[in-house]
């Protein structure tokens, strides 16, 4: 008898490892797509508090409506959907809606109250 | 025998080629799972992040909605169940502590405040000063978070000089500053949206004695009167720069009342103010009770109202000088103290009848030096060049020292500020006394769960006609 592994172990030990590995480069091409899905949404995260301290500094909020701008942030392109909405009795809400292409999406609201006697509370 | 052996050894070394095989397997499946247990946990934090931020901003968004609360009902409000929703999120607050707040202080942080014009308006302070040899720097500061809101420079090579609150007809407020040069002057209107007019003058309009007030003309423009405490002065087009003459009776001086009306009458030439006793301090209230605005003119001798309804003057000058002088609403009014010669001391009130002598309280004759001001039983003004507060009940508290000045900044009563290196100390509405402060904790609930807030303190101040609630997060001050 000849040394070494015969024809059916071979077999056996590679569809082991090429089901193995196979598994494996799944669980890398996840890793790496929810890797940068993770860090889109949380530069939208981030994205969407700026726009909200942005308002929490101002003085008035604007009258009611929609905006929408572009932005960037490292390196990742965005859509910064902006909504102001009165509610009467001296408030208004914000939702700030930032995007960036079909997958990622993160909103944000903030509620002020527009009587000129009492401060706002800044987060940041 | 020696073929067993070989045997042996042939087919352990295909079960060793197995086990290498699985054990590759095994190492890589675990690779795997430990990069998918990664995966996992990255986006659970994620979504605790998301989670996090969402809940402090409606957690943000319950505070300010107590300060409304506590704006509209007072203190009271913190007995009633305190639960707001927003986007989802439900914030319980507890009241865990209350007491007193104190008077209300703060700092305006700026770098070399000791050679900038400081202007108190309305809801806010701005400064200005020089920052080289071609411009000027403009600074708006917001009053009750002490931040700068707007900053914008001037193209001047001229040094602020001085300045005036004034409030546009859109009841914006904003300041008229005068720039001055050698032989030159500019006047500036500005307001938190930037400079509204910047308007050249070929002469000096300022003298050291400069009174200065701020009005509108009937067409809006701005107009800014400069006197020197005489009853004579210049009423400034600030769109033109143009001066007009204008006159008032005997001590007295041109201003602006707080209704926008003017005090003084347009002259064809300059008159001449020789002899006209000097204002030394003139402030505006309702003096007589009668609902429309008044003036009031102190001179070194003199303490003159000018009657906003009726147009009379009513004048005392009881042969003294007038050392101390102001009103105290609820209790004397306008009153005034004259150190008599071979006489002492001796106190004036405005009643139905004029000028009438009264004897005050001990916390009249405490020395309080040129303009107080009074609520009930408590009295602010300067004593020994200290900025005071004091009461009937002998209670006494300097606020604050060195070279301090007045004006309004919060949209409240007389507010006072002294200027450091680095910035401006304020007290705000001494009058008012002090505050009352709420210590709430915060609990917020969110799909389900229950995450614990922040502590809260809001401080809530009386002054008059409205309170006002500042809130910030205990341990971060705002």
């Amino acid at each position: 008898m000849r040394n070494g592994f015969t024809l059916v172990e071979l077999i056996v030990a590679t569809l082991i490892i090429l089901v193995v590995l196979t598994a494996f480069s799944v669980a890398i091409t996840s890793f790496v797509r929810g890797g940068k899905t993770l860090e889109l949404q949380d530069g939208a995260l981030t994205l969407a508090r700026v726009e909200i301290a942005d308002f929490e500094r101002r003085e008035n909020i604007p009258d009611d409506g929609r905006t929408l701008r572009p932005d960037t942030l490292w390196g990742h392109r965005y859509t910064v959907e902006t909504t102001v909405q009165s509610q009467g009795n001296n408030t208004v809400d914000v939702f700030v809606a930032v995007s960036s292409g079909d997958s990622v999406s993160i909103e944000l609201s903030r509620r002020f109250y527009t009587d000129i006697n009492t401060n706002r509370q800044e987060l940041l | 025998m020696k073929n067993k052996t070989f045997r042996d050894s042939a087919e352990s070394r295909r079960g060793a080629a197995l086990m290498i095989a699985l054990l590759a397997a095994v190492v890589v499946m675990l690779a795997a799972t430990l990069l998918i247990t990664l995966t996992r946990k990255l986006v659970d934090a994620h979504v605790s992040r998301l989670f996090d931020a969402q809940i402090s901003l409606s957690e943000s968004s319950a505070a300010d909605g107590l300060a409304f609360l506590l704006a509209e009902n007072g203190p009271s409000a913190s007995g009633g169940p305190l639960n707001f929703e927003f986007a989802g999120v439900v914030t319980e607050f507890s009241l865990t502590e209350s007491g007193t707040a104190g008077i209300r202080t703060g700092f305006y942080s700026l770098q070399n405040a000791l050679s900038a014009v400081f202007v108190p308006a309305g809801s806010r302070l701005i400064s200005a000063q020089s920052i080289n040899d071609s411009s000027a720097l403009i600074t708006f500061f917001r009053g009750d978070t002490f931040q700068s809101t707007a900053q914008f420079v001037i193209e001047t090579d001229l040094l602020p000089a001085s300045g005036i609150s004034y409030t546009t007809s859109l009841g914006e407020d904003g300041a008229i500053i005068v720039f001055e040069g050698s032989s030159k002057s500019l006047i500036c209107v500005v307001t938190s949206a930037g400079i509204q007019l910047s308007t050249p003058v070929a002469s000096r309009i300022l003298s050291t004695r400069s009174m200065l007030s701020a009005g509108e003309a009937p067409d809006g423009t701005p107009m800014l009167i400069v006197t020197n405490g005489s009853n004579h002065g210049f009423v400034y087009n600030c769109e033109t720069g143009n001066p007009q003459s204008i006159d008032s009776p005997s001590g007295t001086c041109p201003v602006f009342l707080s209704n926008g009306e003017l005090f003084g009458s347009f002259s064809e030439t300059s008159s001449s103010s020789f002899g006209s006793a000097q204002v030394i301090d003139v402030f505006n209230g309702d003096f007589n009770n009668d609902g429309c605005a008044d003036v009031a003119f102190a001179t070194r001798f003199s303490l003159t109202v000018y009657s906003g309804s009726t147009g009379e003057l009513l004048k005392i000058s009881p042969g003294g000088s007038l050392t101390s002088w102001g009103s105290v609403e609820g209790r004397t009014g306008l009153c005034g103290m004259w150190n008599m010669p071979f006489a002492g001391d001796k106190w004036f009130r405005l009643g139905f009848e004029g000028f009438t002598e009264f004897h005050p309280e001990m916390v009249y004759d405490l020395g309080w030096q040129g303009r107080f001001q009074g609520r009930g039983n408590t009295l602010t003004g300067f004593i020994d060049g200290m900025a005071v507060i004091a009461s009937s009940t002998g209670y006494v508290l300097e606020l604050l020292g060195g070279d301090v000045f007045t004006g309004d900044a919060d949209g409240g009563e007389t507010d006072f500020f002294s200027a450091t290196e680095n910035g401006v100390e304020a007290c705000f509405n001494p009058v008012y006394g002090d505050g009352v402060e709420l210590a709430f904790s915060t609990v917020n609930h969110y799909r389900g769960n229950r995450y614990a807030g922040e502590t809260y303190k809001f401080s809530i101040y009386d002054s008059g006609s409205r309170t006002r609630v500042f809130h910030s997060i205990e341990g971060l001050d705002l």
